[in-house]
């Protein structure tokens, strides 16, 4: 019955009439019942399977089957009607994962041979299927009811710490091997024999002599293992853990196609995938008893963040993730910078990007100190501009707008920042909108946080509910023009300011309502999520806004990558440039499907705030 | 190149101006993400709140009107630059302060009733359509004349070009778009004014020549036009009006009602600063002067030139009576008329017909009863020509003989006027429907496209209602449009000024005042005009023997809003009082001071 077969939706709509045509001769009806196996683990491709109606469940034990399974929560992943799976198996010859009908079930699948010619013939489609692992990761990570979980699940074990084991020659003695072992800080090694490896851990050799009485020049050849466990590069991380989980060992070898020895992975490595780096990045900070060593483990923050995207982590989360290390290394500074004593009576506040956690390369200094009114500290500034400097030191360029705490502008007491922001609410003025704009986004992050929240809700207390303002400040977000044409292709094929084009009306938008809206939030993502519990704007525009924004974010992470030169006092001289010829086909797409969401809340601003004049 | 031609030149280059300077003030966007000092300078401002402010009745119809009824009709010009003068420095600064941008929102919010804004929606949407007919009848004349269709077609094509306007152009924004609207209006209805001057009276500025010499007859022009037109039995130019109070409530009317209608006042919150808003306020008042000042000298002018076509000796220094028998009777012949006369015969805005067979064209008044005999005695048989009042500024420079660019430039002028005010009109209205009254009333859950959805639908359906009834409109442009300050006026205003200047007028009270003055003007005015103006359903003739106390449906806003204050005040006696929170918020914005702080302790 291929009639039922919607040839409209992604990614077969890319297709031309006649290869719609050759689609729609060649798919084949299924249909299952609850609990059989449309496709089990390391079964030959079939092609890629489109469910029509009912439940698929895919899961990672390739043992037992049915239900069981099911209830052992070993699903991981379920799809739906119109969502399409198996397109691994058919790049990778056999599936990785059991999928097991949940409910009755109807199914159309392509044939491999028909998408493989699909995919010759329309680039547009094969990029849909074919693009780079980190956009194929991005796809599947939306249908994850747990983002973390299919992040670290689509982590290869090449992505991972593969180490490099201690390998040992046969007839080397256990006393020899432990005192190798202990040199090399290694919990294991592999013994030679022949052409063989045999792991033998620290473990082993406690056995070995103790409770086999083994003398300790026994060849440790004889009491390692032969039956290695091994898993390939490509393999995910995921399958690492599961073996370790079942078989309750702690190391997988690492071997390639050609039963060649790549490595050892650990389960402490695995483990700390994710978090290691955040891990070890905070720990050294919280650590770091001198200016020194933070300088030395704030450096390792642009490392980190090259990590966690080539792991293909959403770009939301590294942005979350950052932010919270960013304003530790602060807090950290500010412990060891600004006297014990006056920790009570002063905050300090991170400013726009930062104080909205939205910057992903180490941005410009936006900060600022709220003071206690009537405070006596004299040697304030003079502290505030070490603080500054040594902040530049860590690599954390200088605000060009001068708001730093080494600017006296930017060091107020509650009353007076409570009063400059009223009075640059009723300004109007350009600067005055600029610098309401920055102080909306403010967070505190050291000393003492309740003097923030009394200037702030003064603040919010005293804007008035006035449009008139609001409009004007509304305003700057329709400064730049989206480039799109009026038929919503891209304007300027080279290159666009992705900050102009994209970022800035959304999180300036956002800011204009969240700010009227008096939601004390600042990061825009959960402005949006705090718009909508409000009912201030409607759900399908604030995702629709998410996925932008986390979009061109993203698209500006990767170029900001690939033009990034390892050394990390090096600036960015163009951070928001986004090269169109570098995207492929399918992120074109989704730039100018982002790009239009932009252009409509534009419209949507200029209808809430009347900005027609 | 033919005259048709030269107007879609000009036409075409005054659109091709107007989306360049769009696309221009789009893509000049500088670097920087805030802008200092907030753009439009209060000059531009100016310029774009007159041609905001200038609609079709101002630049097509007023000097029309005045020319047909001579002093009785310089009430359009002291109501409405009154009017003008009202919003700018009684209201506009107060609704600012207050921080709401339309007039429902105010009225919702100060009178903290959902049946308020309701009320102020109706309102609105009434006048605002009213006001859209009189927009369209004059946007139809222009477009039927230079487009050399019949004014039907004219209204048609007027209807889908302000429409296509105001959803494309609409929607950006268009301050500088604004900017060169008023320019070409303002110099597409000076020059000709110019030229006209200088031929009938060699003073190059018509304000002056008004006053001056008419050259050909040596006579001061006021008093030439008079004699002429008391020999054609029309109303002596000058001559005071039967009944005064109609005229000061008339004026009084116009005045109120600018205070109501919506597209005006969204201009005096474009200008960030206060200071620019008072000065683009001052600014907007010279250029709309500058219009407004010209108009009484095109319409004599006008009205002479069209006597002397009609009556080609009649411009000579005549000494008595007796001459001027026998230079009426010595009018032109219908074949010799002028080739203007026949093109806007192709509209179908001047009609002749030749009642006495003699192949001359006699036009004179036939409904003045004291002239009949007169009429009789030189073989007249009625009035042979009908010449529809709109039609005078634009066929000006034709009658005045006026080289063919300049009668392109005028249609330039006048489209570029009809459309700036009609395309902030529909905008204003398609606000009131999709915002005020399906979002924040009907619907609150309505999605963001639903409710720009909603917008384009009113914006469509306000225009089809009112071009449907221009097509026959119960009134020259400029009338229609008073009448839309008539109702404006009546309800909404009442309800502004006690917003503002009343802390205890309370809800129950405004609404119940809205309600009767929009009643009873809306009732006077379908009692003489027809219900929902369909002429047919008129239940009284709209003369002045059937007006109540001599009072014209034109004039009845003004009684209207007595009716409004009155019944408001009654209500509101014996309703619970107003909140104390709206007390101190209406305090708060009548002070001078900070508003912030007012709230604040």
């Amino acid at each position: 019955m291929p009639d039922t077969f919607n040839v409209d939706q992604v990614p077969f709509r890319f297709l031309t009439e006649d290869e719609k045509i050759l689609l729609l001769s060649h798919v084949q009806y299924k249909a299952y019942q609850p609990l059989d196996i449309v496709l089990a683990a390391g079964q030959p491709s079939q092609g890629v399977f489109v469910i029509y109606q009912g439940r698929i469940a895919e899961s990672e034990c390739s043992t037992q089957p049915g239900e069981q399974l099911i209830q052992q929560q070993a699903a991981f992943m379920h799809y739906q009607a119109g969502e399409y799976f198996g397109s691994w198996s058919v790049f990778n010859g056999k599936a990785i994962h059991n999928f097991i009908a949940v409910e009755a079930t109807v199914c159309h699948l392509i044939p491999t041979q028909t998408l493989l010619e699909l995919i010759d013939s329309n680039s547009l489609f094969a990029d849909y299927f074919q693009q780079s692992l980190t956009a194929k990761r991005e796809i599947i990570a939306q249908h994850a009811p747990n983002q973390d979980m299919a992040e670290f699940m689509l982590a290869r074990i090449a992505d991972s710490t593969i180490r490099e084991p201690l390998i040992v020659e046969e007839g080397t003695s256990i006393e020899d091997a432990t005192r190798l072992m202990r040199e090399h800080k290694a919990d294991c090694l592999l013994a030679k024999k022949g052409n063989r490896y045999g792991m033998v851990t620290g473990t082993d050799l406690l056995d070995a002599v103790i409770l086999q009485h083994r003398s300790l020049s026994t060849d440790v050849s004889q009491i390692a293992s032969y039956r290695l466990i091994t898993i390939h590069p490509d393999d995910y991380l995921f399958n690492a853990l599961i073996i370790m989980t079942q078989q309750r060992i702690e190391r997988v070898v690492v071997m390639d196609a050609k039963r060649t020895l790549v490595g050892v992975i650990e389960l402490t490595d695995v483990l700390s995938q994710f978090s290691s780096h955040s891990h070890v990045i905070g720990l050294r900070v919280e650590r770091a008893q001198t200016v020194e060593e933070l300088r030395e483990a704030s450096f390792g923050l642009t490392d980190l963040i090259k990590a966690l995207i080539s792991t293909g982590v959403k770009t939301r989360f590294v942005m979350e993730l950052l932010a919270a290390l960013n304003s530790r290394i602060l807090s950290k500074l500010f412990d060891l910078i600004v006297p014990q004593e006056m920790h009570p009576h002063v905050c300090l506040i991170v400013m726009g990007s930062e104080g909205r956690g939205e910057q992903i390369m180490k941005t410009d200094q936006d900060n600022g100190l709220i003071y206690r009114d009537g405070l006596d500290w004299p040697q304030m500034h003079k502290v505030m501009n070490t603080f500054s400097e040594t902040l530049i030191s860590f690599g954390f360029p200088p605000c060009p707008g001068n708001i730093m705490v080494s600017n006296p502008e930017w060091v107020n007491s509650t009353k007076q920042w409570a009063e400059k922001l009223t009075r640059w609410s009723q300004s109007f003025e350009g600067e005055a909108t600029m610098n309401l704009a920055i102080a909306s986004d403010s967070k505190p992050v050291a000393g003492n946080t309740a003097l923030f929240k009394v200037a702030r809700n003064t603040f919010f207390r005293r804007i008035q509910d006035n449009e008139i303002f609001f409009a004007h400040f509304a305003k700057a977000a329709l400064r730049f023009d989206t480039p799109l044409t009026f038929f919503g292709r891209l304007k300027d094929s080279a290159g666009l300011d992705i900050k102009k084009a994209g970022v800035f009306p959304i999180v300036h938008g956002v800011r204009s309502i969240a700010l009227e809206s008096k939601v004390a939030e600042t990061n825009t993502f959960k402005r949006l999520e705090q718009l909508v519990e409000t009912g201030v704007l409607q759900k399908e525009l604030a995702d629709n806004l998410s996925e932008a924004l986390s979009y061109f974010v993203q698209v500006r992470l990767q170029q900001q990558i690939e033009r990034y030169s390892g050394d990390p006092t090096e600036l960015d001289e163009t951070p928001n440039e986004v090269n169109i010829k570098l995207l492929t086909a399918l992120e074109r797409q989704l730039l100018r499907d982002a790009l239009s969401v932009v252009k409509d809340f534009k419209k949507y601003l200029v209808q809430r705030y009347h900005l027609t004049f | 190149m033919s005259q048709f031609m030269i107007n879609m030149l000009f036409v075409g280059g005054s659109f091709i101006l107007y989306i360049g300077i769009a696309y221009w003030a789009r893509a000049g966007s500088t670097k920087e993400f805030y802008v200092a000092g907030g753009g439009v300078h209060p000059i531009a401002n100016g310029m774009a709140t007159a041609a905001d402010w200038m609609s079709a009745a101002s630049f097509i119809s007023m000097a029309g009107i005045i020319a047909a009824t001579g002093y009785a009709s310089s009430a359009y010009l002291m109501g409405w630059t009154g009017g003008y003068v009202i919003l700018a420095m009684l209201l506009a600064p107060y609704l600012r302060k207050f921080g709401k941008f339309t007039v429902p929102d105010f009225i919702g919010e100060r009178f903290y009733s959902r049946g308020a804004r309701l009320m102020a929606v109706l309102c609105l949407i009434l006048a605002s359509v009213t006001y859209v007919i009189g927009q369209m009848t004059g946007a139809g004349v222009a477009f039927s004349r230079f487009l050399e269709v019949s004014s039907e077609a004219g209204i048609w094509i007027a209807a889908a070009i302000v429409f296509l306007y105001a959803v494309f152009g609409g929607m950006k924004g268009i301050t500088y778009t604004q900017v060169a609207q008023y320019v070409v209006l303002i110099v597409a209805y000076t020059i000709p004014a110019v030229f006209i001057s200088l031929q009938l009276t060699n003073n190059p500025i018509p304000m002056f020549g008004m006053f001056g010499t008419h050259a050909e007859s040596g006579a001061p022009l006021l008093q030439k036009l008079s004699e002429v037109l008391v020999e054609l039995g029309f109303r002596d130019y000058a001559a005071d009006v039967p009944s005064h109070l109609n005229m000061v409530l008339f004026t009084l009317s116009l005045m109120v009602g600018t205070a109501g209608l919506p597209h005006v006042i969204i201009r005096f919150f474009t200008v960030p600063k206060v200071a620019d808003a008072r000065w683009s306020a001052g600014w907007a008042l010279v250029f709309i002067a500058l219009l407004y000042l010209t108009a009484p000298a095109v319409a004599s002018m006008a009205r002479l030139n069209l006597l002397t076509t009609v009556y080609p000796d009649a411009a000579a220094q005549v000494v008595d009576k007796a001459e001027y028998d026998q230079i009426l009777g010595n009018s032109i012949k219908y074949e010799n008329r002028p080739e203007w006369v026949k093109t806007w015969e192709g509209t179908g805005l001047i009609k002749f017909e030749d009642k006495n067979n003699d192949g001359q064209i006699q036009f004179y008044d036939d409904t003045n009863t004291t002239f009949a005999t007169e009429a009789e005695s030189r073989g007249w048989a009625g009035n042979e020509l009908t010449v529809n009042n709109d039609i005078l500024v634009l066929a000006n420079p034709e009658i005045a003989n006026l080289p063919s660019w300049v009668i392109g430039l005028i249609a330039a002028g006048g489209i570029a006027a009809a459309l700036s005010t009609a395309a902030g009109l529909l905008l204003a209205i398609s606000a009131a429907i999709s915002h005020d009254l399906i979002k924040k009333t009907i619907n609150p859950n309505i999605t963001e496209k639903g409710e720009m959805l909603a917008a384009r639908i009113s914006m469509a359906a306000a225009i089809v209602f009112a071009t449907w009834l221009g097509l026959n409109p119960p009134g020259f442009a400029a009338q229609v449009v008073a009448l839309a300050f008539g109702i404006a006026g009546a309800s909404i205003f009442p309800a502004l000024m006690m917003g503002i200047f009343s802390k205890k007028m309370n809800d129950k009270g405004a609404i119940a005042g809205m309600a009767a003055g929009l009643g009873c003007t809306l009732l006077y005015i379908f009692t003489y005009l027809g219900w929902f103006f369909v002429a047919s359903t008129a239940m009284l003739p709209n003369t002045p023997e059937h007006w109540i106390m001599g009072v014209s449906p034109l004039s009845f806003g003004a009684i209207g809003a007595v009716i409004n204050f009155v019944v408001a005040y009654a209500v509101c006696s014996v309703t619970a009082p107003t909140p104390q929170y709206i007390q101190d918020l209406v305090e708060s914005v009548r002070s001078p001071k900070g508003a912030g702080a007012a709230i604040d302790h």
